[in-house]
């Protein structure tokens, strides 16, 4: 089992905050970490726009072709917690 | 459906500085009562910004049904602002025009206005300089026909639709398109929608200096600052608002009529200033009279 960090924990809240915002009726609580956003009823925009909010709420500014390996919530942490701790 | 017959106006919705719904705003208009009000931080001193509303309140609110509201709540929850109040508008005129039981291929749509979401683009424009990211969505959303596909979608309108400019004269020209639009095509129902001009600081700079928008001393009365017609006039105050016309044909039994358009008329003055002509607006009114088959 993976063992989830306090800057992972943090990341994913505000991910689950951000997609609550995109789609009506979502709660942040019904999401998991180890879904993806389409499975939350986002598309492709809603999707995009997701990262770019998390990105505003964290101070980042990562290029978007980092994003290409991203396939699930898990991954999109991983990335952001990297360039988190590289800044 | 004969050339020169009347449509009839079974829906009408509107959002604005005043708050919302068409039959508030009539009544306010009446009463004197005014969305003017100071401006603390912007380019104008006054102004008469949208009211504040919770979108999904405001929409289950309206005599929809639900598989209606749902599809409306899902394409507005996350729209920006002026959309929202947009969707609203239209969900108000619909709810009336009960338009849900008409077929969808027979339904069009016009979006009066051109450069509406200034706001936005200068939004982008400030991000991109400061080498921030702009938010990716704006790719698909700074053109004005965005709005006709979020009321499109929320309303699963799918006969023809477009967006349609002409500058302060926008809405008028929609409404003339929408009338001609059921004489001459096979639209049953004609959606006709004043979007909102969300200007930005450049654009009101622009009409504060060119003298067109107000910036005397701000009078007591912060409504007395908007005066057409009138000696003292001194330039119009920036409002933000939103309003809906449903078309349908007259003929039709199923659908209450509220008014009815019995033609119109447009021209051109041949020229690039804002100033009135004399001659265009005798020789435009005379032929909306003839159109229309009144004199």
């Amino acid at each position: 089992m993976n063992v989830v960090t306090d800057t992972e924990n943090l990341v994913f809240t505000i991910i689950a905050e951000k997609a609550a915002a995109i789609i009506p009726g979502l709660e942040p609580s019904s999401i998991s970490m180890d879904g993806k956003l389409e499975d939350y009823g986002c598309n492709s925009i809603d999707r995009t726009d997701i990262v770019w909010m998390v990105q505003e709420a964290l101070g980042l500014n990562i290029p978007v072709a980092e994003f290409s390996g991203v396939s699930d919530i898990r991954s999109l942490i991983e990335l952001l917690v990297r360039h988190m701790d590289a800044q | 459906m004969t050339a020169g017959s009347a449509v009839a106006i079974t829906g009408v919705g509107i959002v604005s500085s005043l708050g919302i719904g068409a039959k508030s705003f009539c009544n306010d208009l009446m009463n004197g009562i005014s969305g003017i009000c100071p401006n603390a931080h912007g380019v104008t001193q006054v102004w008469a910004p949208f009211a504040e509303f919770d979108f999904s309140t405001e929409i289950k609110r309206l005599n929809l049904s639900e598989d209606c509201q749902n599809k409306v709540i899902r394409t507005g929850f996350r729209a920006s602002p002026p959309i929202q109040a947009t969707i609203l508008a239209v969900a108000e005129a619909w709810s009336q025009a009960e338009l849900s039981r008409a077929s969808p291929e027979k339904i069009g749509l016009i979006v009066a206005g051109s450069n509406v979401n200034q706001l936005d683009v200068f939004d982008a424009y400030q991000r991109s300089f400061q080498q921030r990211q702009v938010r990716p969505s704006y790719g698909a959303q700074f053109m004005d026909s965005h709005y006709v596909g979020s009321i499109s979608e929320a309303f699963s309108i799918n006969g023809e639709g477009y967006t349609l400019g002409g500058a302060s004269a926008s809405s008028g020209v929609a409404l003339l398109h929408g009338y001609r639009a059921l004489h001459c095509s096979e639209m049953e129902a004609m959606v006709v929608v004043g979007a909102p001009m969300m200007l930005s600081q450049v654009e009101l700079n622009g009409f504060v200096n060119i003298g067109a928008h107000f910036n005397a001393k701000v009078p007591e009365v912060h409504a007395f600052a908007c005066r057409p017609f009138d000696v003292e006039a001194a330039g119009f105050v920036y409002g933000q608002g939103t309003g809906v016309i449903i078309f349908q044909r007259e003929q039709d039994p199923a659908h209450r009529t509220m008014a009815r358009m019995l033609g119109g008329s447009m021209c051109l003055d041949g020229n690039q200033s804002t100033n009135p002509s004399v001659d265009g607006e005798v020789r435009v009114m005379s032929a909306a009279l003839e159109n229309a088959g009144i004199i």
